[in-house]
């Protein structure tokens, strides 16, 4: 009994450590700062074209902003716009129409909190399980 | 003649033409043009999601006009069909009592500059609530549009951001999705209105 409770507190304890540095190390390596956008049809792109101005935003011209600009992990980097006139900006055309939906680094860092916060949680019961049953069996 | 139609036109929706008041153009929103866009931040993930499926029309006279323009709620795609469903059902956006948004009104206000003020009533889940929003129009004549593949015709594009509040049309988001839906949306839409005979 003693050894599964203090394996399970052990193994509670590489998840609640584990995955705040797994998600650190996605965004790190993986995270990249883009803006998805709405891709124009072809008509669109080159009408945009013709009615651009100084003021007309770069991202315009190739699409529609969806959203501010956001981090984006693990996603399929070839379809990465990076338009000559700001070379900074990295668009990405995405259609949420056909069901893509690129994984955000907010979402990798969400699911490693509450997984550290669950296996946290579940250190702190096995430890106490273990506790109780060091005790009981003292007093016995 | 199709230049002075374009003055005509310019100056219609500039309001620079006191001595064409009567004239009237109606623009019919072509869907092969459209984009909306929404958007909801939250902890979990910035929710984001587009509709390429858009109805309707805007009248413009000297100094003003009125609008209706009508969003299939089916039409709305978040990237994930699971959440999409959330969307469309009984506790979000009711798309089966509700099929359709529609922000429609009689006011349109020229700030100069192509931008416009629109006042109006924006209707979801049944619920009309006055909405103003600020739009840029840009007018496009006929020879332009032809010239990049689109029909012959003037055209106008219109762009416009604003923002909803899910509380004000009665959609009350469950505890437990409340993490990963806001209440306040943004929405900015692109379209294309093709100028139609009256």
């Amino acid at each position: 009994m003693r050894t599964l409770l203090l394996t399970l507190a052990a193994m509670g304890s590489i998840v609640a450590i584990g995955a705040p540095i797994a998600a650190w190390r996605i965004d790190d390596s993986y995270g990249i700062e883009v803006q998805m956008i709405v891709p124009h049809a072809p008509e669109v792109a080159a009408m945009e074209q013709l009615l651009a101005d100084e003021k007309t935003p770069v991202i315009n011209l190739h699409g529609e902003a969806l959203g501010p600009p956001v981090r984006l992990v693990l996603f399929e980097q070839t379809g990465l716009i990076r338009p000559p006139q700001d070379p900074k900006l990295a668009l990405l055309p995405v259609d949420k129409q056909q069901g893509e939906n690129p994984l955000q680094a907010k979402t990798v860092w969400f699911v490693a909190k509450w997984a550290s916060i669950g296996s946290g949680a579940f250190v702190l019961l096995v430890l106490g399980l273990w506790a109780a049953f060091f005790r009981s069996r003292r007093a016995s | 003649m199709s230049i002075l139609r374009n003055v005509i036109l310019l100056a219609g929706l500039f309001g620079f033409a006191a001595p064409l008041a009567a004239q009237e153009y109606t623009f019919k929103v072509d869907s092969k043009f459209v984009n909306i866009a929404f958007e909801s931040k939250m902890e979990v993930e910035d929710i984001v999601g587009t509709s390429r499926t858009v109805s309707g029309s805007a009248k413009l006279v000297k100094g003003g006009g009125s609008f209706d323009i009508v969003v299939p709620v089916e039409s709305l795609k978040t990237g994930i069909d699971m959440r999409d469903e959330h969307l469309r059902g009984e506790y979000w956006l009711d798309a089966a009592k509700y099929p359709t948004l529609r922000f429609y009104g009689t006011s349109v206000k020229d700030l100069g500059s192509g931008v416009y003020e629109v006042a109006g009533k924006f209707v979801l889940r049944g619920v009309e609530k006055a909405l103003v929003v600020k739009v840029q129009v840009a007018t496009i004549p006929a020879e332009k549009a032809a010239s990049v593949g689109m029909e012959k015709a003037n055209w106008i594009r219109v762009r416009a951001a604003f923002k909803v509040r899910l509380s004000d049309f009665g959609v009350k988001i469950p505890d437990m999705a409340a993490a990963k839906v806001a209440d306040e949306w943004s929405i900015s839409v692109s379209l294309f209105g093709k100028e139609v005979a009256k």
